[in-house]
């Protein structure tokens, strides 16, 4: 390429890129996406959020000192965002019940636990309330009594406090798998279940990005073509030109949209972090070099597609003649996003690998492998190269179907058309 | 000086061939038209000179020199099938073409200014495209194709869809364009524009040069020896057969064909001598009739 057509390459990517960051579309669905995805996301905690929220008075009532200021301590720690305030009482007479009784039926108090004498040897507690306890609830309060009630029956055994808390320390499990397709995979650390379906969230809306953008990269050749402004530009500068600036001018404002997006999101679990005092990002626990594949599968995979885009753009007159092939062009990426889901449970299934190689599903699919930690180190080289290779023969033939049909006004041309096309190229 | 040439030039899109082993040279500083029927090849053959498409076989020779992309910067281009982006501000859209046209910005901003004020479309500039008239988006297609001031320019039915006013300022701006030492091809089918602005033509037919050379040499050649007379007197000497071939008369004029062999000035003379001579003009050939006989007689063959 020379410097003549760099600079028109140049100018062309310029055109496309600020044209398009200061269009008031971007804006809005740069701003509005991640709004409603947090939307999404929070809705149905906005919703319970009163409920969540509400302070609650919980009494213990339990005559075994021990166990009973074992349980307040937990029922306090294990407290959802430390709004159960506990008391504890040891006297467990049938008046003392009446009073508590009489308490909760006038909401002094939320509800209580008592645990009698037989409790620890029958592991029954009856935890008495006006209303029934929702599913989180009795999730903590059993949580809470089933591990103090274990610690108490261990005590009772005759097991000292650093005994029993080796006995119930955390169980870590480390999957390493040694079959050929998955040998050498290291999985992630951290919150894996969490990491996995935050990152699978992220691709799917990359996936989306990268239709959208394709999509964008057509409608502009389209632009050219029916405004019949292309010949004008074909005698300024070569095809070639024309066509990797757009592509390139595009690709950077899908960039821009994706870096805003992070911004965003860093910004939102900063300030998650600062409110909660839990950081969603140390939690995840995403290893560096999962993202930068990520970011290269979606290079990748946009240069695949939005040069098929163009040659679509070019070929036909109008976004209704390119809509079956538009179509065709989706159904890679619409698989994926379909397989990605049934790689959940078995990432490492032939299909799941035969899809993550095949270069049209390799960005998102092999994507979704390497953070589930499924990919090994030479699937994704042979993802790579597949896909370069690809990369490279749909670049040269969408060329030539550009430098013709760009040219050819009128009727919707047809595949045998197309075809011949690559010969006057 | 040749500002263009094309030497053998041939292009086919599998059995059709859409240009013929086509010659033709464009002299420096001329308005050089290039005249076919609709499907000719008229569109090709420019689109082959400013490097859209590449010819199958022949060469482009541009100010005497094999094509490269680089005289392109020298060549302003206004295509047949053109248009603009209707969503864009004139101004920026004229900066675009003129950079990458090789202008800088600052070169481009002036250039369009100069334009815009020469056309009556300063006041226009911020406007988008879409908000100005279809004879306006004319214009700024017309700057587009100027803006760098080239020295060969190809003008692909320049007038279509003009009205007359616009018409007759654009073919003034083009023989100013001429006068200052542009060369100008202007493609078209309207004869009668040809015959006001070209000096030399190309008529090509299905691809192949039929006639080329200078329009007043070519009328002589397809001249048919008439004469319009008007006269006052005696006109016996119209039944001259040695002279006349055939007459019609024209309400106070005579048309008459010569016979062959008969001499014009002795048809004057004799008129002279028997009477009063108002007018007597040697009719030429209009480009349109030379058109239709060379056209027609390869349709009939």
């Amino acid at each position: 390429m020379g410097v003549e057509e760099l600079r028109a390459l140049g100018l062309v990517f310029r055109r496309e890129y600020v044209l398009r960051v200061i269009s008031l579309s971007f804006i809005v669905t740069t701003l509005l996406t991640p709004m409603l995805l947090l939307l999404v996301a929070a809705l149905p905690a906005l919703l319970a959020a009163p409920h969540l929220l509400a302070y609650k008075r919980l009494v213990v009532a339990c005559e075994q000192p021990r166990l009973g200021a074992q349980l307040r301590e937990r029922l306090v720690k294990s407290s959802p965002l430390g709004r159960h305030k506990v008391d504890l009482v040891t006297d467990t007479s049938s008046q003392e019940r009446e009073r508590l009784e009489a308490m909760v039926r006038d909401s002094r108090i939320d509800g209580f636990l008592w645990i009698d004498r037989d409790a620890v040897a029958s592991g029954r507690v009856t935890y008495e309330t006006r209303t029934a306890p929702d599913f989180l609830e009795k999730e903590y309060l059993r949580g809470a009594l089933g591990l103090e009630i274990t610690r108490e029956r261990l005590a009772q055994h005759g097991l000292k406090a650093g005994e029993i808390d080796s006995a119930l320390g955390n169980v870590a499990l480390e999957p390493r798998a040694l079959g050929s397709l998955g040998k050498g995979v290291t999985p992630a650390g951290g919150n894996d279940t969490a990491a996995f379906f935050i990152t699978l969230m992220t691709i799917t809306l990359l996936e989306m990005s990268l239709l959208s953008y394709g999509i964008i990269v057509m409608r502009s050749v389209l632009e050219d073509k029916s405004s019949r402004v292309v010949e004008l530009l074909l005698c300024a500068a070569t095809p070639r030109a024309l066509m990797t600036g757009k592509i390139a001018g595009v690709g950077a404002v899908s960039l821009t949209q994706v870096a805003i997006w992070g911004l965003i999101f860093a910004l939102a679990a900063a300030l998650g972090a600062h409110v909660t005092g839990i950081s969603i990002i140390a939690e995840l626990h995403i290893p560096a070099r999962n993202l930068v594949l990520f970011g290269l599968f979606y290079l990748l995979g946009y240069l695949l597609y939005s040069s098929m885009y163009a040659a679509l753009g070019a070929a036909f007159n109008s976004v209704d003649e390119a809509q079956n092939w538009n179509f065709i062009l989706t159904l890679p990426l619409l698989f994926s996003g379909i397989g990605a889901w049934t790689l959940i449970e078995r990432p490492n299934a032939a299909t799941a690998v035969a899809l993550s190689l095949f270069p049209p599903s390799a960005p998102v699919m092999m994507s979704m492998r390497i953070a589930a930690g499924a990919a090994s180190g030479w699937q994704i080289a042979i993802a790579l190269v597949l896909l370069a290779a690809t990369i490279y023969f749909a670049v040269t033939v969408c060329s030539r179907i550009y430098r013709v049909g760009i040219l050819m006004y009128g009727k919707k041309p047809s595949m045998r058309e197309v075809a011949r096309w690559l010969r006057y190229a | 000086m040749t500002a263009l040439e094309l030497d053998n030039v041939r292009k086919s899109y599998d059995s059709v061939v859409a240009v013929d082993d086509l010659c033709v040279t464009i002299p420096e500083g001329q308005i050089f038209g290039l005249l076919g029927p609709n499907g000719a090849g008229k569109t090709t053959t420019i689109r082959m000179m400013v490097g859209i498409i590449m010819p199958d076989t022949g060469t482009v020779r541009i100010f005497g020199e094999p094509f490269e992309r680089r005289h392109l910067c020298e060549v302003g281009y206004l295509p047949e099938e053109r248009g603009l982006y209707r969503k864009a501000r004139v101004q920026d859209l004229l900066l675009y073409l003129g950079q990458l046209n090789g202008l800088t910005r600052a070169g481009a901003l002036r250039s369009a200014q100069e334009w815009a004020e020469r056309l009556e479309l300063a006041q226009w500039l911020g406007r988008r495209v879409e908000e100005l008239s279809k004879g306006m988006q004319q214009k700024v297609q017309f700057i587009a194709a100027m803006i760098h001031q080239p020295r060969f320019i190809i003008m692909d039915e320049p007038f279509a869809g003009l009205d007359p006013v616009n018409t007759a300022n654009l073919m003034d701006i083009l023989l100013e364009l001429k006068r200052s030492g542009r060369t100008i091809l202007f493609s078209t089918h309207r004869m009668d524009q040809v015959e006001k602005l070209c000096e030399t033509i190309c008529l090509i037919d299905r691809g192949k040069s039929v006639l080329q050379g200078r329009l007043s040499d070519l009328k002589a050649r397809f001249g048919r020896r008439d004469v319009r007379i008007a006269y006052e007197g005696e006109g016996r000497f119209l039944a001259d057969n040695r002279l006349v071939a055939a007459r019609t008369e024209r309400g106070n004029c005579v048309e008459l064909r010569l016979a062959p062999d008969a001499d014009a000035q002795e048809l004057l003379r004799l008129a002279a001598a028997n009477g009063k001579v108002t007018r007597f003009e040697l009719i030429e050939p209009s480009l349109e009739e030379i058109f239709i006989e060379v056209v027609g007689a390869r349709d009939g063959r």
